[in-house]
């Protein structure tokens, strides 16, 4: 007798193995590294927020090359900090103090990552929080809101002689 | 009529040897540049870890000393997984590598799913070849089957996170998904703004933040049938499993829903596409230059004049 390989099933019974057993079994186990039921895009809010951090001009710092993160991910570090103080992801559902607890600790993790070479030929000595929430109106229109959530002072590193 | 139901008859995969190289080098490509080399140390608290790291101690991966000590493994496990040479073994170093330092990162708060479809592909590789051993077919230099059904795993979990994704649309909207779709409108500002924050140069690009938003909810029911022909292809992703064909059509079409995607809301899925490309298309293109090159060789040695 042939051994029975994977291969030599029918080809239904293929999808059936992998939406039967494995899709579903994604979605139980959940988003836990490296399994994934990739819930991107699962629900639209009408709202959504943008995180951004600026130097003491106000002008935006480039996070993926001065700080090896995007905006994104960034995000996601600071929600985790606010989370952590605050017991919410939601920073206007936290109380102010929580918010300016979370952004120094996110800010002062994301000095930690610079690229002190970049940071140093900016001359950059403050970091700023700033979030905007842009959302859709019933009539369908956007609304953009910015707003501070927090700043710290750094020190840019000596310069070598 | 016919010739169209017989074209899209279930078959099966009948991967060549030469065509399973590729494959492997694809992969052993796609995750070497998949895995987070720069990630730097940092205090994972308990409640933020994540995944596999949740289950072993992972922060020491972090360390400098240690990270080379990584990367020569992993560049050793994958250049013998290519070759061939017990891929049980070998592919432990890269597998162990990608998955901790993914579950690391996204402990560290920084989780993306871009890689994480890589992650799934190789550990059913990896499981396939295990299986494989376990049934006595030798593991220190598998068989083509062997090769094969390691591939068709990778693509099994390739279609399963597919249908996941599609099925969990459904589920968290109550089956309103396509219905929802204007509001995408707001995702899409803020995806092209993420983008434009994580590397700022010049003025705030207004294509993709002001005028294909506002398209979008003006026209919502052209909105809702382009974005729910991606829902629909997600959920019929099984069919990448009903042979080379349908995994070559499936394929393309997820390609191309990708890079629409990627156009619209400027998210990467190299990985993705990656895996599709040598899976599905590359076999696809094999067949079609096969065919050509076959129609070519007879019209040459043709019928007599």
């Amino acid at each position: 007798m042939s051994p029975l390989t994977l291969e030599s099933r029918p080809a239904w019974q293929w999808w059936l193995a992998s939406c039967l057993l494995v899709a579903p079994l994604l979605i139980a186990i959940g988003d836990h590294y490296p399994f994934s039921p990739f819930p991107m895009y699962s629900k639209f809010d009408s709202s959504a927020d943008i995180l951004y951090v600026t130097d003491q001009n106000d002008k935006p710092l480039a996070l993926s090359s001065l700080f090896g993160v995007g905006s994104a991910q960034a995000k996601k570090r600071f929600e985790r900090e606010l989370l952590d103080v605050a017991k919410t992801r939601d920073y206007e559902k936290a109380d102010a103090a929580a918010v300016t607890t979370a952004s120094t600790r996110f800010l002062n993790g994301l000095w930690k990552d610079r690229k002190s070479k970049k940071t140093n030929a900016l001359g950059v000595n403050t970091l700023r929080l700033h979030m905007i929430t842009v959302s859709l109106s019933e009539d369908s229109a956007f609304q953009r809101q910015d707003s501070l959530l927090g700043e710290i002072s750094v020190t840019p590193d000596p310069q070598p002689e | 009529m016919k010739k169209i139901l017989e074209f899209l008859r279930p078959g099966d995969f009948a991967w060549g040897s030469r065509e399973l190289l590729v494959m492997r080098l694809g992969i052993a490509g796609l995750v070497f540049m998949g895995i987070h080399w720069g990630l730097t140390p940092f205090e994972p608290k308990h409640d933020n870890l994540n995944g596999f790291a949740k289950i072993v101690p992972l922060t020491w991966m972090l360390q400098p000393g240690v990270m080379v000590v990584l990367k020569i493994l992993t560049t050793v496990g994958l250049g013998l997984f290519v070759i061939g040479i017990a891929p049980v073994i070998t592919l432990v170093p890269p597998l162990f590598t990608f998955c901790g330092l993914g579950a690391l990162r996204n402990s560290k708060g920084d989780g993306t799913h871009t890689t994480q479809v890589l992650a799934m592909a190789l550990l059913a590789v990896w499981i396939a070849y295990i299986v494989g051993a376990i049934r006595k077919a030798g593991w220190k230099s598998p068989t083509l089957p062997q090769h094969r059904n390691a591939m068709i795993a990778a693509l099994l979990m390739i279609a399963a996170s597919y249908v996941s994704s599609g099925i969990i649309k459904l589920k968290a909207t109550k089956g309103r998904w396509i219905h929802d779709v204007p509001n995408m409108a707001v995702q899409m500002i803020k995806s092209n703004l993420s983008d434009y924050y994580s590397k700022p140069q010049g003025e705030i690009p207004t294509a993709m933040t002001e005028t294909a938003p506002k398209f979008i909810t003006q026209n919502p029911n052209v909105a809702r049938v382009v974005f729910g022909t991606g829902l629909l292809l997600e959920l019929a992703a099984f069919t990448l499993m009903l042979g080379r064909r349908w995994a070559f059509l499936t394929g393309t079409a997820l390609v191309l829903m990708h890079a629409g995607i990627s156009l619209l809301m400027d998210i990467e899925f190299w990985n993705h596409m990656g895996l599709l490309c040598l899976l599905c298309i590359m076999p696809g293109c094999v067949d079609v230059f096969k065919k050509l090159s076959n129609s070519g060789m007879k019209t040459r040695l043709g019928t007599p004049h």
